[in-house]
C-alpha cells in the first residue's frame, strides 16, 4: 500500500466513523455498498478502527466496535461524530451538477435546486476558495424553448401518474413527422441534450426521443402497460451493422455521442473507428452534417453516395 | 507500515480535535500512538503528517499553548471548522443533490462528487435516487484533467491547438476557467502571445498540456464572465434565416418557420430564427439537397464550405 493509498484510506475512515454513528446497527453488506467498497475492505477498516482512539488508549479511550454478528455498532467515537466539511472540489462538483440540472424545465425542481445550492455552499470549509472557483467553471446546457418546457411538463405528469401520452415526433433520418403513443419512463439529460426514454407503441420497443424533435404532446388517460426497467444507453435500435469510419480531430465528438469505438491509431491526424449503425440512411446524413469530418471507409458504395448527395446539394447553389 | 500510517493519522486527528489547549510536538510524540521512532524520525514523520492533514482540508491551527509558561508552538484542530455543519435537506433537495452527484462519469469531478455525497450521508442526510430524471455530462477530452488542474492552481500551460480550419499552432495560456457549453468543454484564458482572451475547444488540443509556471502565478480578471466570452465567439444572438425548401420535405423546419411562401413548382421559401450557427448548419446539412440557404451570408457560406469538403 503506497502513501497515497494510506491517505485515501484515512480520508475514508474520517467519513466511515460518523457514518456508522448515524447508521447504528447497519448490516456489514449494506455499509460496504453505501461506502462504495468491498465487504473485505470494510472489515479491514473496522479492525483498524479498533486500534484507534484518544491518548491513553485503554478501553476507556479506544473506539468501541461490535460487528461479529454481521451488524455494526460503534461507541466511544464522539470526537469523530461529524464528517469533515466539504472541500471546495467537492462543493464545486455538486454545485456544477445542480446548475446542469437547471436545464430540466420544471418549476418544482428549480426551487429545490436553488435551496440545495445554498445549503451546499454553507457546508464548505473555505468559502472564499469556493467563491473563486465558482467563477472559474460553468455549465451551460442547451436551453429548452418554452414549447419544449411545456411538453416536458406534460410528460412529467404522465410519468408521475403512470399514464401514456401521444407525441408528434420528427424522425430526422427520414425527414418525416410521426404520431405515436408512448409511455414515458425517464427524462435523461446527456451532454446538454434532453431525451425522453419511453416505451413506444409504434416501434413496440423502448426508444429514446430527443426533446427538441417533439412537436406536440397530448396526455392520454390510458394507464401505462410496461414497467420502467433500467437499460443501458441506447439511441438507435434494430439490427446494427458495423461500419468502419475515419474521423478528423474535430469530429471526435462522434465517438462519444454515438458510441463509436476508436481503433488503433496509425500515423496521421485522422482516427479510424467502428460505428454500429441501424439505418444506412442515418449514417449518410450524419456524414453530411459532419461536414467532411467523417469518412466511411468500409463501404465504398455508401461513400460515393455521400459525395454524390453533397454534389447534388451544391448544385442548388450554382443554379 | 502504511496501515500504521493510516492509524497514526487517525489517532493524531482525534487527539488534536479533542484537546482544548494546543499540544506541543513533545506532547504529541509522548502521548499520541504511532510516534515510536527516534526524535529525528518522529520530527520528519510529523512534518509529513501535517502536510497530509492539510491536503485533505483538515483545519490545523498552530499557536502558543500558553503565552506565559510555554514558548514552544503547539497544535490543535479547529473542531468547529472541521465539522460539516448539520444541514437538513428536504426530500426534494436530497434527490436533486443525489442526481447532481451522479452526473459525473469517469472523470475529474466524479471522485469529489462521490465523497461529498458520502459526507452528507455520514452526517445523517437521507439521500434517495430520483426515478424520473437522470443526467450525465462526459469529459472524455484527454486534455481535461491537466487543464482543470491548471485552472484551479492558477498555473500557466502550453499546448498545440487545431483551429476549426485545420491550422495548428502552439499556444501559451493563463487559464482563467473552463466551461461546458451545450455539451462540449471549452477553456477560456489569456493567450500570452496574442495578449488577449481566447476560447479553446478542449477536443481540439492536439498535444499534451504542459505546466509552464508555478501555482498561483496569476489571477483571473475580476469580472470574469465565461458565458459571455463564449457567447461573443458563437455569435449566438438570434438571427433570421431565409431558406428554400423542396416541396413535401423539411417537415421540422417548416413547423418552426414563422413565414412561408411559394417560389415555384419545386420550392417553397421559409423564414426561421436560429441562435447557434454551428448547430443550425448541422441541421441544414442533415437535409442534404432539399434545402438551400438564401440568407444570412455566414450560414450560406458555412453550409457551402462543408458540402465542398464532403463532396471531395
Amino acid at each position: 500500500m503506497s502513501t497515497k493509498n494510506a491517505l485515501s484510506r484515512f480520508a475514508r475512515l474520517l467519513v466511515l466513523v460518523p457514518f456508522l454513528q448515524t447508521h447504528q446497527g447497519i448490516a456489514v453488506a449494506d455499509a460496504a455498498v453505501m461506502m462504495g467498497i468491498s465487504e473485505r475492505d470494510l472489515v479491514a477498516d473496522l479492525y483498524l478502527l479498533w486500534m484507534c482512539g484518544l491518548p491513553g488508549y485503554t478501553h476507556l479511550e479506544l473506539i468501541d466496535l461490535e460487528f461479529e454478528h454481521g451488524h455494526i455498532s460503534i461507541q466511544n467515537a464522539d470526537t469523530l461524530a461529524k464528517p469533515l466539511s466539504l472541500t471546495a472540489d467537492e462543493a464545486i462538483a455538486l454545485s456544477m451538477g445542480l446548475s446542469l440540472l437547471g436545464a430540466l424545465p420544471n418549476a418544482g425542481l428549480n426551487e429545490d435546486l436553488r435551496s440545495a445550492q445554498a445549503k451546499i455552499q454553507a457546508g464548505v470549509l473555505r468559502a472564499s476558495e469556493l467563491a473563486q472557483l465558482t467563477k472559474q467553471v460553468a455549465v451551460v446546457p442547451v436551453e429548452p424553448s418554452s414549447e419544449m418546457a411545456g411538453y416536458l411538463g406534460v410528460i412529467e405528469k404522465a410519468m408521475i401518474g403512470e399514464t401514456q401520452v401521444e407525441i408528434e415526433y420528427y424522425v430526422a433520418t427520414r425527414d418525416e413527422m410521426t404520431k405515436r403513443t408512448i409511455e414515458p419512463m425517464l427524462i435523461r439529460l446527456i451532454d446538454g441534450i434532453s431525451y425522453v426514454e419511453a416505451w413506444c407503441h409504434l416501434a413496440e420497443d423502448r426508444r429514446l426521443f430527443r426533446l427538441d424533435r417533439i412537436y406536440g404532446v397530448r396526455p392520454l388517460k390510458t394507464r401505462r402497460s410496461h414497467l420502467p426497467l433500467s437499460l443501458p444507453d441506447f439511441e438507435r435500435s434494430g439490427a446494427l451493422v458495423d461500419y468502419q469510419i475515419s474521423l478528423a480531430p474535430s469530429g471526435r465528438w462522434i465517438l462519444e455521442r454515438y458510441g463509436a469505438i476508436a481503433l488503433e491509431n496509425r500515423k496521421g491526424p485522422n482516427a479510424p473507428a467502428v460505428l454500429a449503425v441501424g439505418d444506412r440512411n442515418w449514417l449518410l446524413r450524419l456524414a453530411l452534417s459532419a461536414g467532411g469530418d467523417l469518412q466511411v471507409t468500409s463501404d465504398l458504395e455508401l461513400a460515393n453516395e455521400i459525395r454524390e448527395t453533397a454534389r447534388l446539394a451544391l448544385a442548388n447553389y450554382q443554379a | 507500515m502504511s496501515a500504521g500510517k493510516t492509524e497514526r493519522l487517525l489517532n493524531l486527528t482525534m487527539a488534536l480535535l479533542a484537546t482544548r489547549r494546543f499540544m506541543t510536538k513533545a506532547e504529541i510524540f509522548d502521548r499520541v500512538a504511532g510516534y515510536t521512532g527516534a526524535p529525528d524520525a518522529n520530527d520528519r514523520m510529523f512534518e509529513r503528517d501535517k502536510d497530509d492533514l492539510r491536503e485533505l482540508g483538515v483545519p490545523l491551527v498552530i499557536g502558543g499553548s500558553n503565552q506565559l509558561l510555554d514558548l514552544e508552538d503547539g497544535y490543535r484542530i479547529d473542531a468547529k471548522a472541521y465539522s460539516l455543519p448539520a444541514i437538513s435537506f428536504s426530500a426534494g433537495e436530497a434527490s436533486v443533490i443525489t442526481l447532481a452527484a451522479q452526473i459525473w462519469r469517469e472523470f475529474s469531478f466524479s471522485k469529489p462528487a462521490r465523497s461529498a455525497l458520502l459526507k452528507l450521508r455520514a452526517s445523517g442526510t437521507e439521500l434517495d435516487n430520483s426515478e424520473l430524471f437522470e443526467a450525465h455530462l462526459s469529459a472524455m477530452e484527454p486534455a481535461f484533467p491537466n487543464v482543470w488542474e491548471a485552472v484551479k492552481e492558477r498555473r500557466r500551460i502550453e499546448f498545440d491547438y487545431r483551429r476549426r480550419d485545420g491550422f495548428v499552432s502552439h499556444r501559451e495560456i493563463e487559464p482563467w476557467g473552463i466551461l461546458s457549453w451545450h455539451g462540449a468543454w471549452y477553456l477560456v484564458g489569456m493567450d500570452l502571445e496574442r495578449k488577449a482572451s481566447r476560447v479553446f475547444r478542449l477536443s481540439r488540443l492536439t498535444s499534451e498540456v504542459i505546466f509552464t509556471s508555478i501555482p498561483a502565478f496569476f489571477l483571473p480578471p475580476e469580472g470574469l464572465d465565461l458565458r459571455g466570452e463564449i457567447e461573443k465567439l458563437n455569435n449566438s444572438a438570434e438571427q433570421i434565416a431565409v431558406l428554400n425548401v423542396a416541396k413535401e420535405t423539411c417537415i421540422a423546419l417548416r413547423r418552426r418557420a414563422h413565414a412561408s411562401s411559394t417560389v415555384d413548382a419545386k420550392w417553397d421559401q421559409i423564414e426561421i430564427t436560429f441562435d447557434d450557427l454551428d448547430a443550425f448548419t448541422k441541421e441544414i446539412l442533415w437535409l442534404a439537397q432539399n434545402v438551400v440557404v438564401i440568407k444570412p451570408k455566414e450560414l450560406r457560406s458555412q453550409v457551402i464550405d462543408s458540402l465542398i469538403l464532403v463532396a471531395q
